[in-house]
């Protein structure tokens, strides 16, 4: 519901305001990737602090139990977070403009743009405030089995995951409307993901082809959760919750160049679409 | 013709499949409408109804050609704030009830406030969704989501209304109700663009018809003109006629059937039939319908 009452509203409007609100997202993403990156210990520096998951408190029984419940349900939560809200992100926005529905919206008078800008923009607002409540609940739960002070920092990590989360469901779900609509736009895209920004990656090997390599593990690790949460139970595979690459200062204008362009892009091709 | 609303010029569109094959779903494509009229597009499925109204729409593009509604750009948004359309297929966000879905359209159509609500109030109304817009759309029947899609359709007043297929499945009241709307909407000047299989709908709500064959427009006009008064006379016969072979003869569960083109090939029948002491059971005129001119010009298996 909340999605059609922004998508009233900003349809309804103009491109404008529908942009406006999509940079404000954007921005939003922007700032949790800087401010996580920068904290990303933050959280497991503060348990460590209060010993929590310290492995003299869970010598005891029961605190070995409730740590290994935790556990397993941050695990569960993961994959849920990854997997369930990244492909549902997708796949909502995209079904809302699946044809047999976008049809009826864009012989409105409305233009391609606002549609799909108002569509991305309200999709991530609803998910993110969805993500919201689902990290108070879970720091609720988490701070009443342990009577830990732990409910500030988990939000805020859960929070910033939140937007981190938007920007990476937005990359997504604009890539498979460019593969969608405009195959040689997506060609450019991929190109200059793999190839250019790859090749300038810091973390990339020197020559190209490991630069390409480098990057296109780095976007698979950013949709898949560590292989290590399969199997170990860890304090950092609890609390890692940060997509396994955080950004630099140019790596992160890369992305931000990228977020645009492929949006740019992903409204070029929607208004060509044919439905 | 009043005032062209919908011009067509030499419109082409090519579906490119791959680098091998191409389906041209419209081939040369001119036609017009006027304000206020009636107009169907028939034709087999695959005959290009919906392209045509798509690019119409502004929601495909030709790959040749030229389209203008009401003087205008298909996707002009001017234009689109005078558009009512209801697709083929309906579909809505399942999760929304059946007033909700019109409150959204409403609004994204430019309606607001009061004359929103009074809007809604009047289409729950007028399609008899007043049972049912407090429930999900996810649970509608068919027949209620055709109703609701009209409702969606009309509730802006549009000047110009695409309806596709409106009457599949309604039950026989409802299809009254959707002819007495089309003619009421166009009493008051909206003019109405219909696709339809249903020939004996057609015939009793259009002004004008074209019939679209394999892409191409074979041939429009109105009604009158093209299903003209003269008759055709039906002659029923108890025994099997051997009469001279320039007659259509059907056999019949309860004779055969003899067709007369008009009333001086109907006279001739007459006298050899007397000559030939074959007793007539009964005579009985039939007009033409469109369902005689729809093969016509498309072939019985539809290989014209």
């Amino acid at each position: 519901m909340l999605n059609m009452a922004l998508l009233m509203y900003v349809v309804r409007r103009n491109f404008t305001s529908a942009a406006m609100l999509f940079l404000i997202i954007l921005e939003l993403s922007v700032v949790g990737i800087i401010v996580f990156g920068v904290h990303v210990n933050y959280v497991d520096g503060v348990l460590t602090e209060f010993r929590f998951f310290n492995h003299d408190v869970m010598e005891s029984g029961y605190a070995y139990f409730t740590g290994i419940f935790l556990k397993s349900l941050a695990v569960v939560i993961h994959y849920f977070v990854v997997f369930f809200f990244l492909a549902g992100f997708s796949s909502l926005a995209y079904e809302f403009l699946e044809s047999r529905k976008t049809e009826l919206l864009l012989v409105r008078p409305v233009t391609r743009a606002g549609l799909f800008v108002s569509t991305l923009s309200g999709t991530a607002v609803s998910l993110a405030l969805n993500l919201l409540v689902f990290a108070a609940l879970l720091a609720g739960i988490v701070s009443a089995k342990t009577g830990s002070m732990v409910l500030g920092p988990f939000v805020y990590g859960s929070t910033l995951f939140a937007l981190e989360l938007m920007l990476y469901a937005g990359i997504t779900w604009s890539l498979v409307l460019l593969l969608e609509s405009s195959t040689w736009s997506t060609g450019i895209m991929i190109v200059y993901y793999l190839l250019v920004d790859g090749m300038l990656s810091r973390r990339a090997s020197p020559d190209l082809f490991g630069g390409v390599v480098a990057r296109f593990v780095s976007v698979l690790r950013t949709v898949l959760p560590h292989p290590t949460q399969l199997t170990a139970l860890s304090t950092e595979a609890f609390f890692d919750l940060s997509p396994p690459f955080s950004y630099t200062g140019s790596e992160f204008v890369r992305a931000l160049i990228f977020c645009l362009l492929l949006t740019a892009f992903s409204i070029r091709g929607f208004r060509k679409k044919e439905f | 013709m009043s005032d062209v609303v919908i011009k067509v010029e030499n419109v082409t569109k090519i579906y490119q499949q791959n680098r091998a094959s191409q389906i041209v779903a419209l081939d040369n494509v001119s036609l017009s409408v006027g304000s206020g009229e009636v107009f169907a597009l028939l034709g087999l499925n695959g005959a290009g109804k919906t392209t045509l109204v798509k690019i119409l729409l502004g929601l495909r593009f030709p790959t040749k050609g030229s389209v203008s509604v009401m003087r205008e750009a298909p996707l002009n948004s001017a234009v689109k704030r005078n558009i009512g359309y209801l697709p083929e297929t309906v579909e809505f966000p399942g999760d929304m009830n059946g007033k909700d879905v019109l409150r959204l359209y409403g609004l994204i159509s430019g309606l607001s406030g009061k004359e929103l609500e009074k809007r809604i109030g009047e289409v729950i109304d007028l399609l008899d969704l007043e049972g049912v817009w407090q429930r999900k759309v996810k649970t509608y029947s068919k027949g209620m989501l055709v109703r609701l899609g009209l409702a969606q359709a009309v509730i802006h007043n549009p000047k110009l209304l695409f309806l596709d297929e409106p009457t599949e499945g309604l039950d026989p009241s409802g299809r009254r109700k959707v002819r007495n709307l089309i003619r009421e909407l166009a009493a008051d000047s909206c003019t109405v663009f219909l696709n339809s299989h249903t020939l004996s709908e057609v015939e009793m709500v259009a002004d004008r018809i074209g019939i679209l064959h394999k892409g191409k427009l074979v041939v429009t006009g109105g009604l009158t003109e093209l299903m003209p008064d003269n008759q055709q006379y039906f002659v029923l016969v108890g025994q099997q006629p051997e009469l001279a072979k320039n007659y259509r003869v059907e056999k019949r569960p309860d004779g055969w059937q003899l067709v007369a083109r008009d009333g001086q090939e109907l006279a001739r029948l007459l006298e050899e039939l007397r000559s030939a002491q074959i007793v007539v059971q009964s005579i009985y005129p039939a007009k033409t319908t469109l369902e005689d001119v729809f093969f016509k010009y498309v072939g019985e298996g539809g290989d014209a």
